[in-house]
């Protein structure tokens, strides 16, 4: 029996929607079902499981509709999918009251609800949520039976407001696999049986990195479980570490030439190392050169410490030095230290600012 | 430092000129206009440069001042000076935008050309602090107040140390401030109470319960269809029946028969003729006596009666027994026959009138006919009649029926508009859930937008908070330093103040504004109190002693350009007398009178007279 785990579709969801790069994002979530439906016709899957937030909110019935003819695309998938923390079935909703396609099966109680394939042996249990927050787990506690079959779990949340999850005790508890949603970023448990696939498509700039989905296999022998990628696009921090030799322009320059224009990558532009103290990298400018989501200059002004330490005792610059961070600048939390730039920076422009000529 | 030469190409009215300067006093003599003032400003601006500026602030620069006037193309000089045993020469080019500067020190091998920025100067002398201190202009050695006390108090952090760079702490906390200003600008501050209001609402969202208008809709809507579909048929099959009904009423009133009350008495006597009619026919009928017979036996009985009776009174009265006999048998006879035709007679006359009734019914119901009022005729009347009235009873039945389908009609009027009614409650639910769907949406937009906002808040904020950090450190520092600083300055401007004033006065005090007070006998006087003299002596006080606070180890040029105006001769004879005993210094004297000069050469203070015109 072949499978297709997802979760986290999040249709309905614009990421980045002022940016310019926003509304093809806005296509791609919408899409993304679509191209689970091609993805299990072409692998000849037997199951795809949606493991909650299939939609970013309660789905209206056009939403509903449109899932509705992708689900009727897929030529011999069953799907199973429960609803998640953002999806969740609030009484008399749409999503509550909707007749899927005969493939398709929403386990929408609040507890737990289990369908059966005998074909293949198979029972998948999971619960829906009936409203954002889920204090309680209902899977908490509760053992398959010992029938012979396979038992799949389907399970969203694991944080402290949404189905908080005892990962040992959920792993005694003997489920073949568990097929988790909520966390946006891949993961497999050690024992390799409970596997959050991610978001199939980052939804938010600090969604860093690939994204996919679990792609997996039951015979005789047991379970293959293999993480495959599904988006064509990923958010990238781009961490850049200046010298002092670095000037705008060849920051800039340089950034063109490491930027995508062909629409498969949003950097976050992180700059760190030390740059020249009179060089002030402009934000705006930087953010004006193509996908680039946020840029975070943490670079330090390249100050010629050992000059500072042979100033005269007295002298404020020094004073200042020994107030903020005694051990140096490296050493003290993030504020201080900044804090410190801030007062040495402006200090030296008051300088340059002395040396200037009788007006 | 020292200076030790100057030549003016051309600065101001000055023009080609070369001057020699000594240790001690340099006495500048010059008559008015001959370019004191000139070649003092020259000084400053040979040593620290001077530029255009721009705006208003240039109208009374010391560039402007002194562009040359016959040929502003040669604007500039050169100044020597010594510092710590070494020997720098500064040539600079005003009439250049910007001004070219071009530094010197002389070695052992020569002339060594260095960067203007590797000249090492006093430390934190600046052009403002220059002014304030070595620097004392005509008629005023007020130093600026209050505005001073702000620069001073950022000066002061630097001053005691020595080998120091140019710190304006002021500039520094507005450079801070201008940020922290950039910054605040970019916060949106609103973004916290519209994100707890959109929190709030939605959380209200939350709250709201549609489950009312939930499941059974779509049942509901069936049931209505049904009911409709029902009430349709129904009424559909009243009309049907009702036109029927209708037909069948014109029908039976077309026939007169439009009382079923009189049809059914009319059945009932039909139906005893009949019976009568046919017990009679049945009796009588067919028989050789027709009524003309019976009436005339019935008639002629009587006489045949009493006819034997006289017959058998007179036979017995005379014994004729035969007759007798005979006639008795004939009066028994004819009894018999009277009694037998005078029933038949009845008969006869029941029949005629059950006839007459019968025949009166017929013209009624049966109009038309010739009718014999018989028994058969009476038998099909009442056939008619029965079948008439059975019209009636369906009639009333279906009528009772139409009346049922009426009342279940309205019955099930009643219930489809109490469904329509909880379908259009229903449907105003559904209607008013999606938009409350929208709304959440919308919500959860806003919500998702201004999280966006707050980081950024945050991290602004993150900067403000370390900007006010420096901004404090900055501020406390230099308070610090400033009460660090403030006792031994206004102890050394006492000391000076006693001793130039003969010790009338014996103090100076500072002020938090840093305005200058003199103490004497316990009483602190305003400078604006003041004689002229003293206020100078006060203001001259304060300046050595800032000089003596900012170089303690180096010997610094004075400037004095005619700056003795409010000075009496014993007061001026006190402080060249003072300077001379305490200012390892140069002492530039510019002046246009002999004063100066009589009053050092009186108290055998040496000095180089060096003479402008």
């Amino acid at each position: 029996m072949r499978f297709i785990h997802t979760a986290d579709l999040h249709i309905g969801a614009k990421p980045d929607a002022e940016r310019p790069w926003g509304p093809a994002r806005e296509d791609a979530v919408r899409h993304s079902l679509e191209r689970f439906a091609d993805l299990c016709n072409q692998e000849e899957a037997d199951l795809l499981l949606i493991a909650g937030d299939l939609f970013h909110f309660p789905p209206t019935e056009a939403m509903l509709k449109e899932a509705d003819r992708q689900f009727s695309r897929m030529t011999r998938t069953r799907v199973v999918m429960i609803a998640g923390n953002h999806d969740y079935l609030r009484p008399g909703c749409a999503f509550s009251r909707h007749t899927f396609p005969p493939n398709v099966t929403l386990l929408a109680g609040p507890g737990l609800r289990t369908v059966s394939f005998p074909e293949w042996g198979l029972d998948v249990t999971g619960f829906s949520y009936d409203s954002e927050i889920l204090r309680d787990n209902p899977a908490e506690g509760y053992q398959p039976p010992r029938n012979g079959l396979r038992h799949f779990l389907l399970l969203h949340g694991g944080d402290r407001d949404h189905a908080p999850v005892n990962s040992a005790a959920l792993q005694e508890a003997g489920w073949d696999y568990i097929a988790m949603g909520h966390i946006h970023r891949p993961s497999l448990n050690e024992a390799g049986k409970a596997a959050m696939p991610g978001s199939p498509e980052a939804l938010d700039r600090t969604e860093t990195g690939e994204h996919g989905y679990y792609q997996g296999e039951t015979d005789a022998s047991g379970l293959t479980l293999a993480w495959r990628r599904f988006s064509r696009f990923t958010y990238t921090d781009l961490k850049i570490n200046v010298t002092p030799e670095v000037t705008q322009e060849a920051l800039e320059s340089l950034l063109r030439r490491r930027l995508k224009t062909d629409g498969s990558e949003v950097c976050r532009v992180l700059l760190g190392g030390r740059r020249d103290p009179a060089v002030h990298f402009d934000r705006e400018a930087l953010l004006r050169l193509g996908p680039v989501s946020d840029v975070r200059d943490d670079s330090v002004p390249d100050y010629d410490w050992e000059a500072f330490a042979e100033r005269p005792e007295q002298d404020l610059l020094r004073r200042t030095i020994r107030e903020l961070a005694p051990s140096g600048p490296d050493a003290e939390d993030p504020l201080r230290k900044k804090a410190l730039y801030y007062a040495l920076d402006a200090l030296l422009a008051s300088e340059s600012g002395k040396q200037e000529v009788l007006r | 430092m020292k200076l030790t030469r100057c030549s003016i190409y051309q600065f101001g009215k000055l023009k080609e000129k070369e001057f020699d300067f000594s240790d001690g006093i340099n006495l500048i003599r010059g008559r008015n206009e001959s370019g004191k003032t000139t070649l003092h400003a020259a000084l400053a601006a040979l040593f620290f440069g001077a530029e255009k500026g721009r705006g208003r602030a240039a109208k009374d620069s010391i560039y402007r001042a002194n562009v040359p006037w016959s040929d502003p193309g040669l604007y500039g000089g050169l100044l020597e000076w010594e510092r710590d045993g070494r020997q720098f020469k500064v040539e600079r080019d005003f009439a250049k935008t910007p001004p070219r500067t071009s530094v010197w020190e002389k070695t052992e091998g020569g002339m060594r050309e260095i960067s203007p920025a590797d000249l090492p100067s006093p430390p934190s002398l600046s052009p403002y602090l220059y002014f304030n201190t070595l620097s004392f202009r005509q008629h005023s050695a007020a130093v600026e107040g209050s505005s001073l006390a702000d620069e001073l108090r950022s000066h002061i952090i630097n001053l005691q140390g020595s080998g120091s760079e140019t710190i304006d702490i002021s500039a520094a906390l507005g450079i801070l401030k201008e940020k922290r200003r950039a910054l605040r600008k970019q916060l949106q501050p609103e973004a916290a109470a519209r994100m707890t209001a959109v929190r709030r609402r939605l959380e209200e969202a939350r709250r709201a319960d549609f489950s009312a208008s939930a499941e059974d809709w779509d049942e509901e809507k069936e049931r209505l269809a049904d009911q409709e579909a029902r009430a349709r048929r129904l009424a559909e099959e009243r009309t049907r029946i009702s036109r029927d009904l209708e037909a069948r009423h014109a029908l039976l009133k077309d026939h007169g028969l439009d009382d079923p009350e009189d049809v059914e008495k009319d059945l009932k006597r039909a139906s005893v003729t009949a019976e009568a009619l046919a017990n009679y026919e049945e009796s009588y009928a067919g028989k050789l006596y027709s009524p003309a017979v019976i009436k005339t036996i019935s008639f002629l009985t009587l006489p045949v009666m009493l006819l034997f009776f006289w017959l058998v009174v007179n036979s017995v009265q005379t014994q004729h027994y035969s007759v007798a006999v005979i006639a008795s048998l004939g009066f028994f006879f004819s009894l018999l026959a009277s009694i037998r035709f005078s029933r038949r007679q009845d008969a006869l006359a029941a029949a005629e009138k059950d006839r007459k009734i019968l025949l009166s019914l017929l013209d009624r119901y049966m109009p038309g006919h010739e009718p014999a009022g018989t028994a058969q005729e009476a038998a099909e009347l009442k056939d008619y009649l029965g079948k008439v009235s059975d019209a009636f009873t369906y009639l009333e039945k279906r009528e009772a029926s139409v009346q049922e389908k009426t009342e279940e009609l309205s019955r099930i009027l009643g219930e489809s508009q109490a469904i329509s009614r909880s379908l259009e409650e229903n449907l105003s639910l559904r209607m008013e859930r999606e938009r409350w769907e929208d709304g959440v949406r919308r919500l959860r937009e806003e919500e998702s937008s201004l999280e966006a906002v707050l980081e950024n808040n945050r991290a602004l904020e993150e900067e403000i908070a370390a900007l006010d950090l420096a901004m404090d450190t900055l501020t406390e520092l230099a308070a610090r330093s400033a009460d660090d600083f403030g006792a031994p300055l206004t102890a050394t401007a006492s000391s000076i103040f006693r001793e130039i004033t003969g010790g009338r006065y014996q103090g100076v005090r500072v002020n938090s504004s840093l305005q200058l007070l003199a103490e004497q006998d316990h009483q602190l006087i305003p400078p604006e109190a003041l004689s002229g003299g003293t206020m100078e002596q006060l203001y001259f006080s304060f300046r050595m002693a800032m000089i003596r606070l900012l170089w303690p180890d180096e010997p610094m040029p004075l400037f004095f350009d005619e700056s003795f105006a409010y000075y009496d001769e014993e007061r001026l004879g006190a402080l060249l007398t003072w300077l001379h005993a305490n200012h390892r210094g140069q002492v530039f004297l510019f002046s246009c009178r002999d004063r100066e000069e009589t009053l050092m050469r009186d108290r055998e203070i040496p000095f180089r007279e060096i003479a402008l015109d």
